[in-house]
């Protein structure tokens, strides 16, 4: 008997590790990549707000140490900390990798700096740091394309980051700074090394400011989650395909013609982005055709607010789920005694008015595991 | 006060194109708009500089018009005008096919004869699978196509230009200024207007010899307010946006009820236009409707099957300041102008326009300058067709202009696009300053030189503004990667902070959303959530 997964995401990773480190063994299906690569690299946990919407926070601590193990690669350190991301926008974040972490201790009249050529006016929109202004010398005229672009190239070619080194020392060396706040552009893999590298180079503090679309720091936790799966081989099986229908009287799935069995199974398939929900008319969980809560009906874009679109109730639907994150009818029972939703499908959290994205995931990834786990032995 | 000898309200094309003829010939001219030039029902246009092939039966005089000032349009700002190409596919549906597929060529053959007015090409009849060649999304039932050649302009750019150019001739242009009342003489001739400056909230009175009412299909209302009529009969129209441009030429599709859609290639997206329904509401409110969206996908469906598959970002809607018949189906409404000079109405001192079109925006200008030179007792040619629009004078090469500013060939094309020759001084702007040349709109791509040139010359008071101007935050990110800093050069230039950054940015995002909400359930809810998580507010 063993659990099958579907998505890959934050949520899908952390409910994989967890049956591992409970000795099953798992099979995750995913296709596309879904929001987590978006991820801006501060970690909301948005402990107080899932405790209102009925999430049992009791085990954060436990679920946070699992995946900082985990993902061991990002460095992830406890905050809160004050961090700008790349537009500027100063956010509070609860946990966040120590390539961005190291900002919250840059010293006072630290510069931010902009990489000529790249991007957009980063260091001015930083209010409080001074500006720095630097060619990247190797930068090959790819004026406009985004850090994450950059810190792919980075990761790809050293010679980059050296090149841009000597460029730092040389703006250093004439406007001098006692710290340096760069956009993330630290390659992908590996990022606190090189930023300790560049520390000892340039004698100052540096540190690297949170991701926008499209984020370095998504990009970095969707390798290192990937990686993470790789570890937990041959625990974790992984499959590459998308889930069109599933059977929950047959226990099957369906992924291109193939009819698959399962024994338990876990939907982490997101929200609309990653097509978890869909929205052509009413919203609904496409796979089983889950209760959606709140119900969004066909005509629903008249109900959000033109003014304050942002705010509508929209943003919290999902499929309502009970204590061990099993879809529930509208009675309360379990649909399915081992059907498990987790992370950004899950109703009633509003993972950007709530700041909760990446602790519901994880946190219903480490709990749903468990129940999956339980329900396996149950009779 | 001193009086002016025109006061033209209204800054769509037709009173930008007023105010520009007007100042050229010497008048002292003010334009009052209420909003922002092409904010209105030009904005909202297909952009079509055609002769309009529709009107070839009804009003072959329409058709002239718009050829010929087509063919002017294109001299006096060629880097504002693209060609599109269309393709009038024809469906097996019916054993008479075959012969349809003729009788549409001998249309467009007729339209032939008009073509070289605007430098445009002749038609041509496709087989089968000629058509599938040229467009490989057609539906698989066709029997062949006709195509034939059409012009489409940078809408929002032209109204800007217009109005900069009759500021360059000493017009003075007063944006966010709405005319709230007409001020008459004890004989009853109108001598003024009472205008709010919509920014301080302050009236004042202003004094002209000539009032004109330009103001589209508000023009009826505000005439009755000076107890003079336009007959109009208003017609709704809307367009749909599609993330990226999939078609090369523009499609002709027959609606359910026999109206003509298409789909249309216009920069770097594809359009859907147009619906046509009566309107009785305030302009300034027209929304588009998810009903109306699905009509017009439907439609389009039928030659371009796949449609569905495509991701829609926005819909914008508008209202055609149609003139008045009763009986006749909106479509089949004309679409001539008139300009009315209400002193025949026992109202002397107010002209206003009806009708019309797009294409023909300079000639009518010209006809309405016209009434009022003379009713000024001047005499004064009109020179707006053979004078350059701003940067109209010469378009420069991309790759040279890509070259000496640093930027990618693609981003120094769409800037040329849209600023012609103006292009060098942005380009002498990042040689000053070569930070400057850094992307803020990825999509466009537009630079940071460029939307700050827009700022300092073309009035840009919104975020709203700075996208009509260089299409920043319009395009398949819907802001999602460039309002926050287009936010934030805004308001620095502003003398604001990051308070007045986060003002621009919720009233970018309410305007926005009045375009998406109609078409989210054709999965623009994923990009709602995108642009949700980019542009919500830190924590300060
Ligand atoms: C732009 C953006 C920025 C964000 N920034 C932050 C931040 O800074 N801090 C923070 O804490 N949170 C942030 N979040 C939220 C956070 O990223 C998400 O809450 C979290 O990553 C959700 O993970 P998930 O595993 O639930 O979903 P996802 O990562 O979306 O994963 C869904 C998975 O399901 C798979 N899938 C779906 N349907 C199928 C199917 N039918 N068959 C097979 N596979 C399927 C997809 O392939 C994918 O692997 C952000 C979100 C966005 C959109
Ligand atoms: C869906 C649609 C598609 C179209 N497609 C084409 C096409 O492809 N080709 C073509 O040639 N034509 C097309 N047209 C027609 C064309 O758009 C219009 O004929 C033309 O734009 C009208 O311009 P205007 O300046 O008269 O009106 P508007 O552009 O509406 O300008 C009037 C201006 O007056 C301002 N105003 C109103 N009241 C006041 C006040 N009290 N004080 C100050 N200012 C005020 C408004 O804010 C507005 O900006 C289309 C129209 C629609 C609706």
């Amino acid at each position: 008997m063993s659990v099958t997964i579907i998505g890959a995401g934050l949520a899908g990773t952390v409910a994989a590790a967890r049956l591992a480190a409970l000795g099953q063994t798992v099979r995750v299906i995913h296709d596309r990549p879904g929001v987590t690569p978006m991820h801006g690299g501060g970690w909301l946990l948005g402990l107080e707000t899932l405790a209102r919407a009925g999430v049992p926070t009791g085990r954060m601590d436990e679920a946070l140490a699992l995946v900082t193990q985990g993902l061991a690669d990002l460095g992830l350190q406890d905050g809160p900390f004050d961090l700008r991301d790349a537009d500027g926008v100063l956010r509070e974040v609860d946990v966040a990798p120590a390539s961005h972490a190291a900002a919250a201790r840059l010293p006072a009249g630290s510069a931010a700096v902009d990489l000529l050529g790249l991007g957009h006016p980063f260091a001015e929109m930083c209010s409080g740091f001074k500006v720095l202004a630097v060619e990247w010398p190797t930068w090959p005229g790819a004026f406009g394309r985004s850090y994450a672009a950059a810190a792919a190239q980075v990761e790809a070619d050293a010679s980059h980051l050296s090149a841009l080194t000597a460029a730092l020392q040389q703006a250093l060396a004439t406007a001098p700074a006692p710290g340096l706040l760069l956009p993330p552009v630290l390659g992908l893999a590996g990022v606190e090394a090189r930023r300790l590298a560049l520390e000892a180079a340039l004698g100052v503090p540096v540190a690297e400011a949170l991701g926008t679309i499209p984020s370095t720091p998504g990009l970095r936790l969707w390798q290192a989650l990937a990686a993470w799966r790789a570890r937990l081989a041959p625990a974790v099986v992984e499959v590459q395909g998308r889930v069109t229908a599933v059977d929950l009287a047959a226990r099957t799935l369906t992924i291109g013609d193939a009819k698959q069995p399962f024994d338990a199974l876990i939907l982490a398939t997101g929200g609309p982005i990653p097509g978890g929900l869909t929205s052509d008319g009413a919203v609904t969980e496409p796979l089983l055709g889950l209760r959606i809560q709140p119900e969004i009906a066909c005509d629903w874009q008249r109900s959000v607010r033109p003014d304050r679109p942002y705010d509508a109730d929209l943003f919290r639907a999902g499929v309502p789920v009970d204590a061990a994150f099993r879809p529930s009818r509208y009675d309360g029972a379990p649909v399915d005694p081992r059907l498990f939703a987790v992370g950004d499908l899950v109703a009633g959290a509003d993972a950007v008015a709530d700041r909760c994205g990446s602790g519901l995931a994880i946190l219903s990834g480490f709990l749903a595991a468990e129940a999956a786990a339980a329900a396996l032995e149950a009779p | 006060m001193s009086a002016y000898d025109l006061i033209v309200i209204g800054g769509g094309v037709n009173g930008a194109g007023i105010a520009r003829d007007a100042a050229q010939r010497g008048l002292k001219v003010v334009v009052f708009e209420q909003k922002d030039p092409g904010a209105g029902t030009s904005g909202a246009s297909s952009g079509m500089i055609h002769g309009g092939i529709r009107y070839l039966e009804k009003d072959r005089d329409v058709t002239r018009h718009s050829c010929e000032d087509s063919g002017f349009i294109q001299a006096m700002a060629p880097h504002l005008l693209f060609r599109i190409p269309f393709l009038f596919p024809v469906t097996a549906w019916t054993r008479k096919a075959k012969t349809l597929l003729e009788l549409a060529f001998v249309l467009f053959q007729t339209y032939d004869q008009f073509q070289p007015l605007k430098r445009g090409k002749r038609s041509a009849k496709l087989s089968r699978d000629e058509a599938f060649q040229l467009e490989p999304g057609l539906a698989p039932d066709i029997v062949g196509a006709v195509t034939t050649d059409e012009w489409a302009v940078n809408v929002f750019r032209l109204c800007i230009l217009t109005l900069l150019d009759a500021q360059a001739h000493g017009a003075e242009v007063q944006l966010r200024h709405k005319v709230e009342r007409f001020l008459k003489d004890p004989n009853g001739r109108v001598i003024g207007v009472e205008v709010r400056d919509l920014k301080s909230g302050f009236c004042r009175e202003v004094l002209g010899r000539v009032v004109f009412n330009a103001t589209g299909p508000w023009a009826g209302t505000l005439a009755k307010q000076a107890g003079a009529k336009v007959p109009l009969r208003p017609g709704k129209g809307i367009h749909l946006v599609y993330d990226r441009r999939f078609v090369n030429y523009a499609i002709i599709a027959s609606a359910v009820d026999g109206r003509e859609v298409f789909l249309e290639p216009y920069g770097q997206e594809t359009w859907i236009g147009t619906t046509d329904d009566d309107y009785y509401g305030d302009p300034a409110e027209v929304q588009a409707h998810h009903d109306e969206v699905a009509y017009l996908i439907q439609a389009v469906e039928t030659v371009f099957p796949r449609i569905r598959d495509y991701r829609l970002v926005r819909a914008f809607a508008g209202v055609r300041p149609t003139l008045a018949r009763y009986g006749p189906s909106e479509s089949d409404l004309s679409r001539a102008h008139q300009v009315f000079d209400h002193e025949a109405e026992g109202v002397p001192g107010l002209m206003s326009m009806g009708g019309g079109k797009l294409a023909a925006y300079r000639f009518m200008a010209e006809e309405a300058t016209d009434a009022v030179v003379r009713k000024l007792g001047l005499d004064a040619k009109c020179r707006t067709h053979s004078t350059f629009l701003p940067g109209g004078e010469e378009t420069p090469d991309a790759a040279t202009l890509a070259a000496e500013a640093g930027i990618e060939r693609y981003a120094a094309a769409r800037m040329i696009h849209r600023h012609g020759a103006v292009a060098r001084r942005i380009v002498e702007r990042i040689r000053q300053n070569p930070l400057e040349r850094r992307i803020l709109c990825v999509c466009e791509p537009v630079t940071e030189a460029e939307a700050k040139h827009c700022i300092e010359e073309e009035w840009v008071s919104t975020l709203e503004d700075l996208r009509r101007r260089t299409h920043c935050g319009a395009g398949p990110c819907q802001g999602a990667r460039c309002a926050r800093r287009a936010s934030w050069l805004l308001a620095a230039f502003q003398g604001g902070g990051e308070k007045l950054a986060e003002e621009h940015l919720e009233r970018f995002v309410a305007a926005r959303f009045r375009e998406q909400a109609p078409v989210l359930k054709y999965q623009g809810l994923p990009q709602l959530e995108l642009t949700r998580w980019a542009l919500r507010k830190g924590d300060q």
